[in-house]
Order: structure tokens, then sequence, then C-alpha cells
């Protein structure tokens, strides 16, 4: 089986905000949404910071699908389009979404958005991968884990611009893989364990 | 793993949602009312998957320090994908959100469409659209008027950060003044230069050197947001478990990613320093044989003149970095025959203590009257004046001196831009020279990332104008025209000069309303962009006439832009417009006739002057796909910079600041900044420190116009939680930040990482995007006076603010 996945090493994320975009180009997410996005922990203001000065902590977590095992999303789906794939990803058939916002409800990393209107796109053409699906009005959407780009053998895009390298892509389910042998030595934990979702994205200091 | 203790125990489902909407904060962006908007210009794209696509290769920023070579594919002649490129090196495939959000910048609204006229006020930004033809009409009369009626020296012409500066050229066939010093990134510099070489700001070892050391201090610098990229080389040393120690007021990405941050109090960090270098002399933790044959130190000095002794036959093997006199070496006491030697003979063994008589006269070394100045400065007093405590600091001094080897990594924003900059500077080079830690691997002082030595340099031909053209200068910095009587009576710039390069916006804009006329290029509606009378349309870096276009050479490539789009809209390269100007005084034909030209020209037999570029030729860098390596570049080039044959005229660490005699500096003295210090009295009017640097969102002004880098980010002025709440302010309020040079009202976001008694903001946005007014118009334009006798000259204090804040 394949199991595909990233791991993301939070000593090296930096919070730039590079795989935040980098997902938006590539996947050709419209105006006022993100498939991924970064967030400074238990913040409302971005850079902002926790404790009492001089005594502060920041830390930044980028955050798209979990790839979860287990997804809640698709548990909730009445038409079946959301889906696990043989590949282990989490997919959408925006031919089959309804528009009835369940998995949105359902997802506890509230990874989905949603087009609720016409999707609006600045600059205002189809810019990203071009086998990526465009998403008309009602459906919802989320990280694909570049299902085109993966699919082709390629990582994802969110992978390939991280300018610290704080991201790796790779197949779970093969245990010499960069990405197994990390999880292993560096400890790594999932968000939101305690909710059974099983996440394949996985998070490490 | 048990929830309690996870590192991510206070996730839960509520934060994940409270965090959830793109625009975490308050963005209180006044809508971009453009004249010039791009709304609906192009038809959306059809069918996704049919169109064609291509690809196309450039160098992207260089005022990141960075320079990434970046991979676009173009689909039916638009730009919609940009990623790391595959041509190079693999450890220099990268990218930051910069580089991508391009996608969007380039087709952005805010791009200037056609050539404009100013119909309105100056200031007021009412345009009307004009042909290139009487555009350039236009500007070509009023300089040759100005010309005429004043002569050459009242027309000034200068290129910004922000324009496309691969050349300059239309300045120089003008004979134009070009505002002489810039005033900017210099401030520590003006204080290493005369120490350590004028460019000793410029690392000579790489930053990939950062894992070698054991302490790293970053001293006001956030590579974290400004150079992006670079901040691999730190998280590398962070994951090698070297010690990071981040010097700043305020607190950064980079010292949240530290062992320890020391939030100096804004323009103090020469006291920390000094507290350092008081702790090493007393505790005897300084590295004595480095300072006796690397140093100056040892070097005679007249007790009575404060001259060094030198010799009058013997000269210096360098002229020297700041007077450019040629200067006599300098005698030192020989302790192996007792006398007086040349500091260079051979076997010459330096006495570092002592006092001695010749010739009638007492002398003593640099090193006994370093310890005399550093006397005066007690770690008490470090202490209380930069707000760190006295056992800290000696805990860091200790670490820096005995744990070694460390680096000093200086920011060229945060405190260079206090009037005490230059003490800093010195201060640093006195520290980094005592304790040995500069030459060798794992040490060094500078600005890392980008300016020193990371990657190998290329060599190319520089287009050069005939004899007899060049600019000129009247004496008058830009930043100080507003002030200082001058002949200037023509403006032209190439990009936003006058908001970007001088602090006190209110003094510099009325000075440009009071010229006769003003011109801009650029590529968006940029803050300048109102005061002009006449507008022409630059295109981005990724639009050209032709296939090619910037030959650069960045990040150990060689690189040329190819492939390209079409300039958008009505916009031109800045090649086509500067030979349009040149052609109204028939001077066209000095200037290259295409980018291909100047490329091809750039590189022409380069390979005679340097066997390195061998293979590095036009036709080869177009087949390659318009980027190669040098043989160098790799993950593993480690430049092996010294600390011997320094450029200064001993070609040792000069620590002795005798051209300063006169200002009492030859040691580095304690001065307050100009305005931001603790008990300046008009803090009882204006109690905060006002704080600017860099965002990820920016490049100085630029990306202002990407409407993706909106949706995160705009103009907005942080506070701590107390100095909030003592004024009733929210996150999400508009506030007013006003002193006496002027006021601006934007969004303000309550943030916990500043130091309370400082605001920060992030330089800099397009002013219609603030409610009112811009951060430049409360910055401080004093020049130190001790500064013009400095090799950079007096730099823009834009951090030596005071205001006060309130709820708008
Ligand atoms: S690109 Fe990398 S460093 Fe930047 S926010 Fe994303 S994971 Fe973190
Ligand atoms: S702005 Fe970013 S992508 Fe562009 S050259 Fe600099 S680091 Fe690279």
């Amino acid at each position: 089986m394949t199991r595909l996945a990233i791991a993301i090493n939070k000593t090296r994320c930096i919070g730039c905000q590079t795989c935040a975009f980098a997902c938006k180009m590539q996947n050709n997410v419209p105006e006022g949404m993100r498939w991924n996005r970064v967030i400074t922990e238990g913040c409302d203001v971005e850079d902002g910071a926790l404790g009492t000065y001089p005594n502060l902590s920041r830390s930044y977590l980028p955050i798209a699908c979990q790839h979860c095992e287990n997804p809640a999303c698709q548990r909730v789906c009445p038409t079946g389009a959301t889906y696990k794939d043989d590949k282990g990803r989490v997919e959408i058939d925006y031919d089959k979404c309804i528009g009835c916002r369940m998995c949105m409800a359902a997802c506890p990393y509230n990874a989905r958005v949603f087009n609720w209107n016409e999707p609006v796109r600045k600059p205002d053409f189809n810019f990203g991968d071009k086998e990526v699906p465009v998403r008309p009005k009602g459906v919802a959407e989320k990280c694909t884990l570049c299902k085109e780009r993966t699919d082709r053998g390629e990582e994802p895009m969110c992978v390939r611009c991280c300018p610290t390298k704080a991201r790796t892509y790779g197949d779970l389910d093969d245990p010499n893989s960069e990405i197994s042998k990390l999880i292993a030595e560096r400890h790594a934990y999932v968000l939101l364990e305690e909710q059974g979702t099983k996440p394949q994205v996985h998070y490490f200091e | 793993m048990s929830g309690a203790t996870s590192p991510h125990a206070g996730m839960t489902r509520r934060n994940f949602l409270k965090t959830a909407g793109v625009a975490a904060g308050a963005l209180g962006l006044a809508g971009a009312a453009s004249m010039t908007t791009a709304d609906n210009w192009l038809a959306p794209a059809e069918a996704h998957a049919d169109g064609e696509e291509r690809v196309a290769h450039l160098c992207h920023q260089f005022h990141c320090l960075t320079g990434c070579n970046l991979k676009c594919t173009i689909r039916d002649e638009r730009v919609s994908i940009i990623e790391p490129s595959d041509l190079a090196e693999e450890s220099h495939q990268t990218i930051c959100l910069r580089g991508i959000g391009e996608v969007d910048h380039i087709y952005a609204a805010d791009r200037i469409q056609t050539p404009l006229k100013r119909v309105g006020e100056r200031g007021e930004g009412k345009f009307e659209a004009i042909s290139w033809d009487e555009a350039i009409q236009t500007i070509a009369d009023a300089i040759k008027s100005a010309q005429e009626q004043y002569g050459e020296g009242s027309v000034f012409i200068r290129k910004s950060t922000e324009a496309s500066i691969d050349f300059d050229f239309f300045g120089q066939l003008m004979k134009a003044d070009s505002g002489g010093n810039w005033g900017l990134d210099r401030g520590q510099p003006n204080g290493t230069a005369a120490a350590f070489g004028a460019f000793s700001y410029c690392p000579n070892r790489s930053i990939h050197e950062f894992s070698d050391a054991s302490t790293i201090i970053e001293l006001g610098h956030n590579p974290l947001e400004s150079g992006i990229v670079w901040s691999r080389a730190l998280m590398d040393a962070k994951e090698a478990g070297v010690y990071i120690v981040t010097v700043d007021p305020r607190f950064t990405g980079t010292a949240s990613k530290s062992n320890e941050w020391l939030p100096v109090l804004p323009g103090t960090d020469a006291a920390l320093i000094q507290g350092m270098i008081r702790a090493i002399v007393d505790e005897g933790w300084y590295d004595e044989e480095f300072i006796k044959s690397k140093t100056s130190l040892p070097y005679l000095v007249d007790r009575e003149t404060g001259k060094t002794y030198r010799s009058e036959d013997v000269m210096c093997p360098n002229p020297t970095v700041v007077g450019m006199l040629t200067v006599g070496a300098p005698y030192v006491w020989d302790e192996a025959e007792g006398k007086a030697r040349l500091y260079n003979e051979e076997g010459v063994q330096p006495a570092l203590e002592g006092t001695w008589t010749i010739n009638g006269k007492e002398y003593t070394t640099e090193w006994t009257l370093l310890k005399e100045w550093i006397s005066e400065y007690s770690v008490d007093w470090a202490a209380e004046t930069c707000g760190i405590a006295k056992e800290t600091i000696i805990a860091l001094a200790d670490r820096y001196a005995n744990n070694g080897p460390a680096i000093i990594d200086f920011g060229l924003g945060g405190p260079d831009k206090y009037t005490n900059a230059d003490v800093l500077g010195h201060s640093t080079s006195i520290l980094v020279a005592i304790t040995g830690n500069y030459g060798r691997k794992g040490s060094g002082m500078g600005f890392f990332g980008g300016v020193g030595v990371d990657d190998p340099a290329a060599t190319v031909n520089y287009w050069t104008l005939p004899e007899g053209y060049g600019y000129t200068s009247c004496g008058t910095a830009m930043y100080d025209m507003p002030y200082n009587e001058n002949p200037i009576h023509v403006a032209l710039t190439f990009g936003d000069a006058f908001t970007l390069e001088a602090a006190a916006a209110n003094d510099m804009l009325n000075w440009v309303k009071s010229l006769d006329f003003f011109a801009i290029i650029d590529i968006y509606h940029s803050s300048a962009v109102d005061y002009a009378d006449i507008v022409l349309p630059a295109c981005s870096k990724f639009e050209s006439e032709e296939n090619v276009k910037s030959l650069r050479a960045s990040y150990g490539h060689v690189m040329l832009a190819n492939n390209l789009i079409k300039p958008l809209f009505e916009s031109k390269t800045d090649l086509q417009i500067e030979r349009l100007l040149a052609a109204q005084w028939g001077l066209e034909d000095t200037l290259p006739e295409t980018y291909e030209e100047l490329a091809r020209f750039m590189l022409d037999g380069v390979e005679e002057l340097d066997p390195r570029m061998a293979g590095i030729t036009y036709d080869a860098l177009l087949q390659q796909g318009g980027c190669m390596a040098l043989p160098e570049t790799g993950p593993d080039y480690r430049p092996d910079g010294t600390a011997d044959n320094l450029p200064t005229p001993s070609g040792k660490v000069e620590l002795y600041y005798e051209y300063l005699t006169d200002w009492g500096h030859q040691f580095p003295v304690y001065t307050d900044a100009n305005e931001a210090y603790a008990s300046n009295p008009i803090k009882e009017q204006y109690p905060l420190y006002f704080m600017q640097g860099k965002s990820r969102y920016r490049i100085h002004a630029y990306y202002t116009a990407c409407e993706w880098f909106q949706e995160n980010f705009g103009p907005y002025v942080n506070i701590s939680p107390e100095d909030a709440e003592a004024r009733g302010i929210q996150t999400g309020d508009t506030v007013r930040v006003f002193n006496d040079r002027g006021e601006f009202k934007c969004g303000v976001h309550v943030n916990r990482s500043l130091q309370p008694g400082v605001l920060f903001m992030a330089e800099t946005t397009y002013t219609r995007y603030y409610d009112e007014g811009f951060l430049q118009n409360v910055t401080n334009s004093h020049r130190e006076d001790r500064q013009y006798d400095m090799y950079f000259g007096p730099q823009i204090p834009y951090n030596d603010v005071l205001v006060q804040i309130e709820k708008a």
C-alpha cells in the first residue's frame, strides 16, 4: 500500500508563508481562500507571541488537510464525493459534491473552504497547474496533496518551495523513506490525536 | 503521546477556528481607487488544460540579497506558475513567497498602464492618459529648459532601490545630479570601516559556516523576514546545536528561534557591546596572541597629541581607508630589543602595555588607551543603559569570548538606523578583535546573507558611455535637499526615491512640490507617483520587448532572463525608456540597442579575463535555458577569509581611530541616539519609540500591490498590550500616530512581541493603503555631524523616533 504524506519540522519552520502561497498558486485557489495556512499558534495576530514580556515564545504551525487515515470528512459525506484514494490521499470528486458542507463541519482541522459564490481569481485567469480542475460555485475544496504533481511523481509544491526545507514528503508505508525515518527518529506527532482521525501529516520539533 | 505534555497541547479546535480566516488580523485597507485599475483587463482564460505552455527563466530580486533563478510557466502568454529553477545548482534551487506572489503582482491593479499627465494638484493623484510621444517630449522639454536656464546641475536623476537597476545611463548622459550619499544601511559600517576595511560589513566567510560556530549573536538582524532564503543557514545552525542569541527590542521571528533573546532598549545596542568589552577586559578573557599579531593595539601613540608614532620614510602598505592619505608605518615597542621598531619588522615582539619616552615624547600603546577608555564604562552602567541585566551581559561576554568560535551577524536595519550606529559599529569591531573571533572557521562579523562571500562571483563586462558623461553632485545629498540650498529644479526618478530614501516625508514632499518639474518611471502606482507631473509605465522584470532581458551575476550563477512575456498594457522596458529619452538629445546610440546586445557585450571575452567563466557564453546560456553555475558553486563552497592583509593602512585590524581625534572618538565614546533615548525630555509628549523594519510581504514598498499579500497584510502598527490598554486601543482599531514632524493613520495590532514603550511597523506600503498619511511622516531627518567625516557619511536615522499614539 501507499500512504503519501508530509512531515513538517517545526524547529525549521520560520512562518514565512511561502508554502501557503505556493499552494494557492499551484492550485488556482480563488480570492479569500487558502488550502494551506500558516498560523502563529495561539495568537490573534500574525507574528504574535505567548507569555508576558520578556518571557515570550512563538511557534508557527502550517495547517492544511491532514490526509487522515480515518477522515472525519469522509465519514459524513453523503454522496461519496470525499474519498480516500489508492495512494492514501483524501480527495474530492467535485462532480459528486452537492455543497452540503457536512465535511467542513466535521473536519477538526478546519482544512476545507467552500465556494459560496462564483469564484473570483486575482489575477483574473486560471493560474497554476493546468491539470488542476477548476472548481465551480457550490463545492468544497482543500489540499489534495498536490494530486496532479504527486501523480506525476513530483513532490507537492509547498515542499518544493519551502525555503528552509522544513517539509518532507514521502510514503509512510515505505519504512525506508526519508519521511518514515524522520517520524521515527524525531518522535513526530499528529494534531488532535484524541479525535481519532489518524492524520498522515506529521509534525516534529 | 500524552496530550498534556505534547507540544501542541494548547491546540484546540477553537484555536484552529479562531485563526481560520485568511486575514488573521484587520487589514484596514482603503480601497485602491486606482485610475489604472486592471480589473477585467484580461478575459478569463477558458479551457484550462488546453492552454499552450512554455517556460521562462530569470533572476528574481536582488534587494533580498538572494537573486534566485526562477522558473516561470507561461500559459496563453500569462505567467501562471513561478517555482524554483531546476537549472540552478541543487542547493540554490530556492524561492520565497515574494517570488511566488509575482503571479498576482505582475497583473496587479496598481500597475501603471499608460503614460500619464498630472491634471490635479501635486499630491492629489489626478492624471489623464497621454501618448508616449507627448510624455517623452514633455520630460525632454523640462530638462532642456532647466539646463538652459540654470545649467546642467539643475537636473536631478536617480534610480531608486526598486526600479530595475541593471544600468544607469540616462542620468549620466544628462550629467545630472544623482543625489550623492544614499544615507542607507551604512550606520554600523561607518564604525567598522576603519577597523576591518571599508566593506568589512560584507563578511569574508560564508554564511554556511554558521553551523561551525559555537555561538551566533544576531545583533538587530531578522533574516527570517528580510533575507528569508538565507535563514536556511541559521536553521541549519540551530539544528546543529549552535547557541543563538538575538539582540532586538522586538521579539522577532529570529528572536523566537534563538536560545536567548535580549530585548535592549531601542538605540542602546552599543552600551551592551561596551559592557561586554568591559567584562572581557576585566576578566582577562581577551585573546592576547590575536591582539598582538592581528590588530593595531600594540602601536605606539603620543600621549599628548593622540597621534600614532609613524615612520616618515616607510609608508603603510595600503592607503588609509578613511582619509585617502598615505600614512607612515606605525611603530611598536619591541620587547626583544627594548626599543621602538616598525610594526612589521622581522622578528619584532611588540609590547602590549607600557609607557616609554622616545625623543622626549611620552608614548603608550593603543591597548593601554583602550583600557583607559573602557574603564569609564562599567557593566552596571551598560546594564542600566541598555536594559539588560549585568549578569546576562557578563554571561554573554563569557560565552562570546570563551566559547568560540563565535559570529556577530548584524542587521542593516534595526540598530543601524539611529544616529549612534557608528559607535555601535566601532564597539563591535573592538569586541570582535580583542577576542580573535575573526578570520577563522565559524567566526566573523558583518551582515551575513548575500553581501559577503556566500557564493562565488562572476566576471562580466560593464557597458561604458563615451568619455565625458557621468553623474555630477552639487554636494548636497538628496535627503538634505529640503533643508540645504541646492540648484535642483527638475527631477526624474526611476522608481520611488523620494518617499523611500528620506525620512520626515512632509519636508521631502514639500520640496518635491516646489520643483519646476518632476517625472517618475515606475511599474506601480507607488507613493511618489501622486507628486509627479508625468508618469511613465515601466514593465516588470517578467516582461520584455525581445526574447531576452537582464543578464545578472547572482547567487553563484550567471542568469539571462529569457522567453519572457511581452510588456503589459503600454509599458516598456527600462532600456527602451532610456533610449527614448536619450534620443531626444540624439544620444541613443551610446546605449545598447537591445538587451541582447547588452548581454552579449557583458559576456564577450570574459573567459580571457577569468578562466572560471570558460563556457559561459551568451549562446551557451540561452541554449541551457538561461542559468549557468560558476565552477565552485555548491553546498560546500567555503572561502577562507582571514584576518591578514586587511584593507586597512597597516593591513591589521585598526581599532584606534586617529582620524576622529577632533571628535574625541578615537575609541567609541558612548553617545545617546538623537531622539530615541530614555531621558529625552520630549518623552513627556511623545513617550513611545517608533521602529520600522522588514516584513516578509515587502522588499521596501515593493509588493504592496500584490493582492495575495493584501489578504494577509497591510499597513498596521504593532503595540504592546500594556501600551494599548493604557490608551483603550484594540486590534482592528484605526490609530493616529504623531509627533511634531507629522502624523499618519492606519490599523493596529496589539502584539505581545513588542517591548512595552516601543511601537513597530513594517516598512513600507504605498500611501493610498493608509487611512491617512504614511509612516515616513513622523521619522527623523537629523544628521550626525561626526559622520560627515566617516566613510559612508551621515545615515538616515529612521528608527531614532519618538511618537504618541491614540485611537483615531
Ligand atoms: S514554507 Fe516552510 S518555513 Fe515557510 S511557513 Fe511553510 S513550512 Fe514554514
Ligand atoms: S524575493 Fe524571494 S524568490 Fe525572489 S530572489 Fe529573493 S529570496 Fe528568491
